[in-house]
């Protein structure tokens, strides 16, 4: 029988056909009224794009649904994923708009749990008149240095009760948490329920088996942020900007993309999660019978060195030696005759795929 | 592993070895209320409760991971190992309900291999021809928006040449051949044509022909006799009880149809045909009201209620609100429960479309329906033709330019045409759940796939967007799913969709562990 044991874990966790680093594909943008991301700035850089989330504070018609219906016309298979913290004047009209939006997977609203009650609740009503339009729908819960424990949980509670929408957590910039083992225990509970939670970034206070799993925010390995002035940073909660959208391209941005932050962050968040999740190496792959196809459920982006593979938010960097194997995959050949022209490490390189959701077998 | 015989439990405790390994497999949804969890999975469109023993298990297990793309992996005997109090048998059973549902793989493999479910058919063998564009009625959610004039009627050498082509060079045996409109009575002397030159040909060309005709009822007074004679099956639009009928089905002055079609309904029943009733619902609360009318007060157990589209002259009229599905979603249910009362009262189950076709999707993988699949039916099991002889993917695309294929006159013959016409590729090719955004991902999208094409036309202006009634199908579908585990005889709700079961013992309450 096989044992799990921490080396194997991270032997297991890198194949020779993988790269270490990934330059983002999921951004994150703030929008405010006169914007310093003019559309120009967005749609030069779209071919690095395959999730876009845009985030505005207070929905203005029409001037935001005018540049959202742009972006939605540009060329590019992208995601878009709106989040506003209100719909606002006129949610019917801002809802009935959004709608028509090719490229709209999903909507978010923002909701403070710390607001006064009688907040909460125009934004609960915005949540459920979103669902009731067929949108996909987000509760996006912010929470800060002064949320309760108990308010937090009335309000989880209703959005679990009252909606379908998935719950994302998240911190407010510049906010730590307060009474973080109440807050684990809350979390470990919905957990428990299978109840869809997830969390947007990072929670380093509270059991990492808690967000790890389902952290939204890829901590530097495939997502960014850009804030409303243009500056680009690993995530929302980062101090020190890698660049400006306004003054550099994206793909030297990314090139120089290593600061000690993103470093931290990539021990903290990207190492982490992978030693949660990847179980180990070994004799698995041959239990796995050879005549089996494997079927991409990925995308691919070209690299210099090799390529990204993604789905949804999840990314990986293979070598040009991944990437020829990759492009083997053409739902015919099975792993036998891969195995044969590249040998067992081919195996394990897709096993690795296999396992972290990015292909499945047929027969 | 999938083959014509499901799995048994037997054959599946054979190749449970200790090292056989599980891996849970990526994007199932959850829906937790209270000890109870709906899991789906959704590209093999399979479903399963769990209750709090299972669900405990497998969560602590890591078998089952909600919200991320990564799988835990173990091996049959950590699992066992994980906690003693639960005896192997049921474990073993939780993991082949699983199993059976592609929840889970072993080693390496799923049981339905999913490319290879719903296949799409290559060519139609339902042919919608609109013989009349013009009504004798003037409806307020009329599809067409423009005053029909008299002229657009086929001529019967028109129609005489679609039925000729469609039974010599399209390859099926079955084949349906549906008079529509407007109103098709209206142009009397091209159906009788028709009709009796479709019967004679086929029986030349040893086909079996259906002929079908969709009718307004004003004319089925004085037209019922002839539709007997010619073995015509009639679907007859009556919108509910007097009130509501009159409301939207009216002539040109504005006065209601009710009397009129009651009186041609009566007719056609006397004479031994069945009418199918077909009821537009643009108000919810109508729902209960209609079906109960059709019920008690025309006994029918078997009829359709389609929801008022945004299309045509309705687009102005009606309320469409954005968030219009969630009302009729809680309507709509109410229809499910009227559905449960009468069989305890009665002993007799209903038959409404769609509710038995969303029956039958729960509870087996055949996606029988045109509407339900993506692409949908359109230029592969459906085609239109205009009053004029033009070639439409869908009856519901005849009059829209941007869809026309060709005409009847072309010398091409039509499997060819419907080959090399760019626009059916377009749709054959690109109209698929995994091109439509909001569906890729969607937990639905093998149960709904996608809706209607015309309908996101109509809304969206294009083919690439979800049904707008898209919530109200999210809804139903996991609220089916609920209710049927409450009352798992919903299955008797499946109607005639029975037939297309390919699992006739089909049984919801294995859908419970
Ligand atoms: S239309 Fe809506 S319910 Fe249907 S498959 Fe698409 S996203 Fe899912
Ligand atoms: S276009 Fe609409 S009505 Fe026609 S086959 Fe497709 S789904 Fe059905």
């Amino acid at each position: 029988m096989i044992k799990r044991n921490g080396n194997s874990i991270r032997e297991s966790k890198k194949t020779n056909h993988q790269l270490d680093k990934l330059s983002p594909f999921v951004f994150r943008i703030e929008v405010k009224e006169n914007t310093g991301l003019a559309d120009e700035i967005v749609s030069r850089e779209l071919s690095e794009v395959f999730s876009l989330q845009i985030e505005f504070d207070c929905f203005k018609l029409p001037s935001f649904a005018e540049w959202l219906q742009k972006l939605d016309d540009q060329p590019g298979d992208f995601n878009l994923v709106i989040y506003v913290r209100n719909l606002g004047e006129d949610p019917r009209s801002a809802l009935w708009g959004l709608r028509h939006l090719k490229k709209l997977d999903e909507l978010g609203i923002i909701i403070e749990a710390s607001e006064p009650e009688e907040k909460v609740e125009v934004r609960l009503d915005e949540l459920k008149l979103a669902e009731n339009s067929s949108f996909r729908t987000r509760a996006v819960v912010e929470i800060d240095c002064r949320t309760e424990i108990s308010s937090l949980k009335k309000l989880l509670d209703r959005v679990f009760l009252e909606t379908s929408a998935s719950v994302y957590l998240r911190k407010k910039i510049g906010h730590s948490l307060n009474r973080a083992s109440e807050f684990s225990s809350l979390i470990a509970n919905y957990k428990d329920r299978l109840l869809p939670l997830v969390f947007e970034d990072c929670f380093p206070e509270i059991n990492p088996e808690l967000w790890l799993p389902e952290i939204s925010c890829r901590g530097a390995q495939g997502s960014c942020f850009i804030s409303a002035d243009g500056h680009i940073y690993p995530c929302r909660k980062s101090r020190f900007p890698e660049g400006n959208i306004l003054k550099d391209r994206l793909k030297e941005i990314f090139e120089s993309w290593g600061s000690e932050e993103i470093e931290l962050c990539l021990e903290n968040v990207a190492e982490k999660r992978k030693q949660l999740l990847l179980p180990v190496a070994g004799e698995k792959p041959f239990l796995i019978e050879s005549d089996l196809k494997p079927i991409p459920l990925f995308r691919v982006r070209e690299e210099k060195q090799g390529a990204t593979l993604i789905k949804g938010l999840d990314g990986l960097a293979v070598t040009s030696k991944g990437y020829e194997i990759i492009r083997e995959l053409d739902r015919k050949k099975t792993l036998k005759s891969l195995k044969k022209k590249y040998g067992g490490e081919a195996i394990s390189f897709i096993f690795s795929l296999f396992m972290s959701g990015f292909l499945k077998f047929e027969k | 592993m999938m083959s014509s015989k499901k799995l048994e439990f037997s054959e599946f405790k054979k190749v449970l070895t200790p090292e056989a390994i599980i891996t849970s497999v990526p994007d199932l949804y959850f829906s937790t209320r209270n000890t109870r969890t709906l899991v789906v999975e959704p590209e093999s469109a399979s479903w399963i409760i769990l209750q709090a023993a299972s669900r405990g298990f497998l969560l602590r297990s890591k078998i089952l991971r909600p919200g991320t793309n990564e799988r835990s992996w173990k091996s049959l005997a950590e699992i066992y190992e994980l906690d003693q109090s639960f005896n192997q048998n049921e474990i073993d059973w939780w993991l082949y309900s699983l199993f059976l549902r592609n929840m889970i793989t072993l080693n390496g493999q799923t049981y339905y291999q999913s490319s290879n479910l719903w296949a799409v058919q290559q060519y139609p063998h339902y042919f919608n021809i609109h013989i009349a564009e013009s009504c004798n009625l003037a409806c307020r959610y009329c599809r067409c928006d423009h005053e029909a004039n008299d002229r657009e009627l086929m001529s019967v050498e028109t129609v005489k040449k679609i039925i000729r082509r469609v039974l010599e060079e399209i390859p099926r045996e079955k084949v349906i051949i549906g008079f529509h409109g407007g109103e098709p009575l209206t142009n009397i002397d091209c159906l009788v044509a028709g009709a009796k030159y479709a019967r004679e040909l086929a029986s030349a060309l040893k086909k079996k022909l259906t002929l079908s005709l969709q009718t307004n009822g004003v004319l089925l007074t004085r037209y019922s006799e002839l539709l007997k004679e010619l073995k015509i099956e009639v679907g007859l639009s009556l919108d509910g009880p007097e009130a509501i009928h009159n409301r939207q089905r009216v002539f040109a002055s504005g006065r209601g149809s009710f009397g009129e079609v009651i009186e041609g309904l009566r007719r056609a029943r006397k004479l031994g045909l069945n009418p199918g009733l077909l009821a537009v619902i643009s108000d919810p609360q109508n729902y209960v009201e209609v079906a109960k009318f059709f019920i008690e007060n025309l006994d029918s157990r078997s009829f359709r209620l389609n929801f008022l589209c945004y299309e045509g002259r309705a687009k102005k009229g009606f309320n469409f609100e954005v968030d219009r599905a969630e009302l009729f979603v809680e309507h709509w249910l109410k229809l499910v429960d009227l559905a449960i009362d009468y069989h305890r009262e009665t002993g007799y189950w209903l038959s409404v479309d769609d509710l038995n076709l969303f029956i039958a999707h729960l509870a087996d993988k055949s996606r029988p329906q045109m509407c339900y699949r993506a692409p949908c039916g359109a230029g592969n099991s459906i085609l239109g033709f205009g009053y004029d002889g033009q070639i439409y993917p869908c009856e519901e695309l005849v009059g829209k330019d941007e869809f026309c294929l060709g005409t009847i006159d072309d010398p091409k013959p039509l499997p060819q045409l419907l080959v090399e016409s760019e626009i059916n590729q377009q749709i054959q090719q690109q109209r698929k759940v995994e091109n439509i955004k909001k569906c890729r991902t969607c937990p639905w999208r093998r149960f709904h796939g996608s809706g209607c094409l015309n309908k996101s036309f109509e809304f969206f202006g294009d083919i690439f967007h979800e049904d707008p009634m898209c919530h109200f199908y999210r809804r139903v579908f996991e609220e089916l799913m609920w209710k049927t585990a409450e009352n798992p005889d919903l299955i008797n709700l499946i109607g005639y969709y029975k037939n297309y079961l390919k699992d006739p013992e089909a049984n919801f309450l294995e859908n419970i562990i």
